[in-house]
């Protein structure tokens, strides 16, 4: 035999009915940039009591997360899933392609099974998994990034290959990338305009909860607690309008606002007339510092960062999908 | 807001939705679990506590909207 090769991972993922119900096989299957095909989160600590030698005699294994963290592509078909199992929601309109997906925070989340093929011959299952953590990452023009955590209730290591439904590990899928796309912002209203935005992310931050068993090392649950929504960008403006519009509440604005200033923004990426994705916030904590002065010189990036709030009516965060799937 | 007067036994409205085109909404409440709703395109009225969630998911998608006539 030869050694076992780093590069024969992928992995899959598929919606469950049901607690306890897990997918046989994955609905989609992608490969990843940086991850494993399986991970688990061991806590398991010596046990401290005396005794006539000099070091710990055992220890005790009280809790075994598994589950999963990944970095990958962008894939048109596996995105959805994502991100209904890190924001909740799904409305789906379309009587043919494009599908419209339109997905929105909800209070719980789907489970789903994950599914890691390691290295080759063997293939490792997590059954009752929610995203904890979700981020969607731009830079320059090249090719968007997903990096996910998930935490499940019940790990299997198999061996059998698995038969993916929607094989997107496969050479010549289409992947989203910013070139192509229209970037909006405004620090200040709930009205983005197109901004030289050159690289961004938006993090959906679940806060997942474990609730431990006694009949189990594996959690008898994972639950979502609250949902932080960080939104980060990097500006090259032609001025400074909206450093200005961020600290007073106007691009005309002479003096500190005594109140948060919201802005929004609108992040536009596509494939071709029948595969797109948007992101979009309406109500968001837009803070900008003062960037540095550099003796070098170059152009001047300006971060803007803040949290993804609720608005009186709509969503925190809308991602819309089209793409070829009629449902999730 | 929906009011339910005995548990699971009454469910009373709280308007009217309009439904732009044909959607199907799925979301998992705490309560009321994995709810799955298809509605037709036109003025809905919800029947359960379940299909009013998901009607709000389908305004807060923008698919739907609270039907001002109701």
């Amino acid at each position: 035999m030869s050694p076992v090769q780093k590069r024969l991972v992928a992995i899959g993922l598929a919606k469950q009915t049901a607690k306890g119900s897990p997918a046989s096989q994955p609905t989609f299957y992608w490969g990843v940039t940086r991850g494993k095909p399986a991970n688990w989160a061991i806590t398991e600590e010596a046990v401290e009591v005396t005794g006539s030698n000099p070091v710990f005699t055992d220890v005790d294994r009280t809790l075994v997360v598994p589950g999963a963290d990944f970095t990958s592509l962008i894939h048109p078909k596996a995105i959805g899933l994502l991100l209904y199992g890190a924001l909740g929601s799904i409305a789906t309109t379309g009587a043919g392609v494009p599908y419209q997906h339109v997905l929105t925070p909800a209070l719980d989340l789907p489970y789903l099974t994950f599914f890691g093929k390691a290295f080759g011959g063997d293939y490792m299952t997590v059954q009752d998994v929610k995203i904890d953590s979700l981020e969607i990452t731009q830079n320059n023009a090249g090719r968007l990034f997903v990096a996910a955590t998930m935490m499940g209730l019940l790990f299997a290591w198999g061996a059998t290959p698995f038969t993916p439904t929607n094989d997107e590990s496969a050479g010549g899928t289409p992947l989203f990338r910013a070139g192509g796309g229209t970037f909006k912002m405004d620090p200040a209203s709930g009205t983005p305009v197109v901004r030289n935005i050159v690289s961004s992310s938006l993090r959906i931050n679940n806060s997942m909860d474990i609730v431990p068993q006694s009949s189990s090392v594996q959690p008898g649950d994972v639950l979502p607690a609250v949902k932080d929504i960080e939104v980060s960008m990097t500006l090259a403006p032609d001025d400074l309008t909206d450093i200005r519009k961020a600290l007073t509440g106007s691009g005309t604005g002479t003096t500190i606002s005594n109140t948060p200033v919201y802005g929004s923004t609108d992040w536009f990426y596509t494939i071709d007339a029948n595969t797109d994705l948007r992101l979009v916030t309406s109500r968001l904590q837009a803070l900008i510092d003062m960037p540095e002065a550099d003796p070098k010189g170059g152009h001047l990036p300006v971060v803007v960062a803040g949290k993804a709030l609720q608005p009186a009516s709509g969503a925190a965060v809308t991602a819309t999908v089209h793409n070829a799937v009629a449902s999730y | 807001m929906a009011k339910k007067t005995t548990k699971e036994t009454s469910f009373e409205a709280s308007g009217k939705y309009h439904v732009k085109k044909a959607v199907s909404v799925e979301t998992t409440d705490p309560m009321l679990g994995l709810i799955t709703c298809k509605f037709a395109a036109g003025v809905v009225t919800p029947k359960s506590e379940q299909e009013e969630a998901a009607l709000k998911i389908a305004v807060a998608s923008g698919v739907a909207e609270v039907d001002e006539g109701a």
